[in-house]
């Protein structure tokens, strides 16, 4: 009976131990990960300079400035991108693997956004469509609602998938006729910042409360409403 | 006969159910709009609906008024009153969009049509035309200093109380001018906006009453953001408005100085989940101050492009024309689920809780005199001096406080990519302890009018929209 509880605990004890090598991850592999993203973020910042250079060559301002958004888009993360590969290899160095890995998690999407610029700076649209590249995007539609950002080829904004409004609110309503707000005409949302940049300092906005301008009306812009002011006013009685 | 008609209409809708899909989801689809230049576009629509209202003018089954004349008390309830309203919304809306600049001009109307079908005087009383418009500019968007300007003219109606005694009349005109910088990459971004509101109320021509909400407000903003990652960022907001009540006969005490400054975070946690988290402080400056914070917190859920869920928190505080501030602390939730690329059905729910500041009311009125129970009373005299006339007001001596429940289904189908229909419910829960009794006592007539008005109401509303826009 002693022998079997020394055995049991004896287990319980190395079963972390265990447990903790089953998830080790090789340091060389993370490494060799890390540099395979910025290799990748690096092509893609390469790839989008030639593309500017053509766009330069063309003298088409348009494709121009649009390439150029993309460009200081992918400048911007791959500065992050290195700056957090270095403090990878920090975690990795102090033996912090699991930190290291959190990281890692970031880098990949610095990865992901960079190859997503190069697709935007790709699909650019051009004064000219004849010349050069056949791909192009799409105007913006007549949806002054959901104005997307990418579509409207506008070098000031940024690319609608890693936008901070597309992680919060919702696109299932696009394309939606009944869904649109038809009482305003909108802008073209250059904060990126889901309606907090609204100028309404007394509410912390919310992205919880869509105008619906049919079960709302224009009612809901209206000021403070004394609804509960009775229609009964006492001094107006003697008038 | 039955059989034919009904397999007729089932083709037909068939045939709209195909070549709306067909027409929506192909890679050909046709934009919606009139092109009028090569970066210009002209948007018309139109949205007919057919509304049922429960209670219209949001009354209380408590609310009583008793008059004591000639030796006869007579009590009269406050009516609950429903209808159907139809509203007729056009709208036109045309904007210049390039790389560089946006103009855009919208305006909207709503004719809201009560057809009086409980009560013949709703018609009358209630139908009105609300409009709202709005032009705006945004300049040099792909320089890294942007400029705005945006003015949004609103006048909407409402019900002036529970009494079917007619309508408020709201003109809110709101103008603000923005400048925007950002670093190239864009991760930096500072906003600094100017505005100023004018509020306006027509009936406060007629009636003095209606004087104390007129209101001009001066504003300035700055929001800054800091995107650390991609779909991330850290924000703040310093803000501060000037509101003055500048017909209201207790303008001194009304007039007042919100103050806000927040911090927050949001963003995206994980492939399927993002949150915000701010709070801050809010201080509403008026003939005392309240100190008291905002904060805001949420939860967004989303599941490909068919599955949005988004739960939290809000609270803030904010100025007011008779209570000096209002707060409110809500729980919300919303949640839209598309299925089949046409359909869409959504629930919105809100519980709120309302508390106010002071009435202040009678502040400072020379006419009304405080009692010790709390009351206030008016003297009304005649010309040598003799009263004709005795009012009495008497509210709750504790600060008022509201619940306030709201829950909206929907269900939406897109027929044509410029022809939807909407069915929805509204269901509007209010309760409250508080009240106010208001007497009147007639001396020269020797008679007296005693109003108790309560404010908790249930309030349902269908509405059945068909929307064209292209």
């Amino acid at each position: 009976m002693r022998k079997f509880t020394v055995l049991i605990f004896g287990f319980l004890f190395v079963l972390p131990v265990w447990a903790d090598e089953g998830n080790d991850v090789d340091p060389n592999s993370l490494m060799g990960e890390v540099d395979g993203f910025l290799a990748n973020i690096a092509a893609a910042e390469q790839n989008i300079a030639s593309l500017s250079k053509e766009a330069e060559k063309a003298k088409d301002t348009k494709w121009l400035n649009c390439v150029k958004g993309q460009a200081s888009r992918v400048s911007g993360y791959s500065q992050s991108a290195t700056q957090m590969a270095g403090e990878i290899s920090g975690h990795i160095n102090a033996g912090n693997v699991r930190e290291a890995q959190g990281k890692m998690i970031n880098l990949r999407q610095f990865s992901e956004v960079a190859d997503e610029a190069y697709a935007q700076a790709q699909a650019c649209e051009r004064s000219n469509p004849n010349a050069g590249n056949t791909s192009s995007v799409s105007r913006v539609a007549a949806d002054t609602v959901n104005p997307s950002p990418v579509e409207d080829g506008s070098a000031a904004s940024s690319s609608n998938e890693d936008s901070v409004t597309a992680a919060m609110t919702s696109d299932n309503t696009e394309g939606m006729v009944t869904e649109l707000d038809t009482s305003s005409v909108s802008g073209s949302d250059m904060a990126d910042a889901a309606g907090q940049d609204g100028n309404d300092m007394v509410e912390a906005p919310s992205s919880s409360n869509p105008s619906d301008p049919v079960t709302s009306g224009v009612g809901a812009e209206a000021a403070e409403n004394p609804e509960d002011r009775p229609s009964w006013e006492p001094v107006s009685r003697t008038e | 006969m039955f059989n034919e008609r009904f397999s007729k209409i089932t083709l037909v809708l068939l045939i709209l159910f195909y070549f709306g899909n067909s027409q929506l989801y192909a890679d050909d689809a046709p934009q919606k709009g009139f092109k009028i230049t090569k970066d210009t576009m002209l948007d018309l629509g139109i949205t007919l609906t057919p509304e049922f209202e429960t209670n219209t003018t949001k009354a209380s089954e408590d609310t009583v008024t008793v008059t004591e004349a000639d030796g006869v008390t007579t009590e009269k309830k406050a009516e609950i009153i429903s209808d159907l309203i139809l509203h007729y919304a056009p709208s036109i809306r045309i904007k210049l969009d390039d790389s560089d600049k946006t103009v855009g001009f919208g305006v909207y109307f709503d004719y809201n049509h009560y057809l009086g079908i409980e009560d013949s005087k709703t018609s009358k009383k209630l139908s009105e035309l609300d409009l709202k418009a709005t032009i705006l500019g945004e300049f040099n968007k792909s320089g890294l200093v942007i400029f705005e300007f945006k003015d949004t003219l609103s006048r909407s109606s409402s019900p002036d109380g529970q009494e079917l005694s007619g309508k408020h009349r709201n003109l809110l005109n709101a103008f603000e001018t923005a400048v925007s910088f950002k670093n190239p990459a864009d991760t930096l971004f500072g906003k600094v906006t100017l505005g100023v509101d004018l509020n306006y109320y027509e009936d406060s021509k007629d009636r003095d009453a209606m004087k104390d909400y007129n209101y001009v407000s001066a504003m300035a903003n700055f929001f800054g953001r800091w995107k650390f990652l991609p779909r991330t960022m850290a924000f703040t907001t310093v803000a501060v408005r000037y509101q003055d009540y500048y017909e209201s006969s207790i303008r001194s005490a009304a007039r007042s100085v919100p103050f806000n400054v927040f911090v927050g975070l949001m963003g995206q946690v994980s492939q399927h989940i993002s949150t915000k988290i701010s709070a801050g402080y809010t201080g509403v400056f008026s003939d005392a101050a309240r100190h008291d914070y905002n904060a805001n917190f949420e939860l967004v859920f989303k599941h490909e492009k068919g599955t949005y869920l988004a739960f939290g928190y809000l609270r803030n505080v904010k100025p007011s024309a008779t209570y000096s501030w209002s707060g409110a602390h809500k729980a919300y939730l919303n949640f839209n689920q598309k299925f089949a690329k046409a359909f869409l059905v959504a629930l919105n729910f809100s519980y709120s809780y309302l508390n106010y500041g002071k009435s202040i009311e009678y502040s400072g009125k020379d006419e009304w005199t405080v009692q010790n129970d709390g009351s206030y009373t008016s003297e009304v005299k005649d010309d040598t001096d003799t009263p004709v006339a005795k009012y009495e007001v008497v509210m709750p001596k504790g600060r008022r406080a509201d619940h306030l429940i709201q829950l909206s289904p929907s269900f939406s189908y897109n027929i044509l990519a410029w022809l939807g229909l909407k069915l929805s419910y509204t269901f509007e829960y209010k309760d409250t302890d508080y009240f106010k009794k208001t007497v009147v006592d007639y001396l020269s007539e020797g008679s007296k009018v005693t109003t108790t008005s309560h404010y908790d109401y249930i309030d349902h509303r269908v509405l059945l929209s068909v929307v064209l826009d292209y």
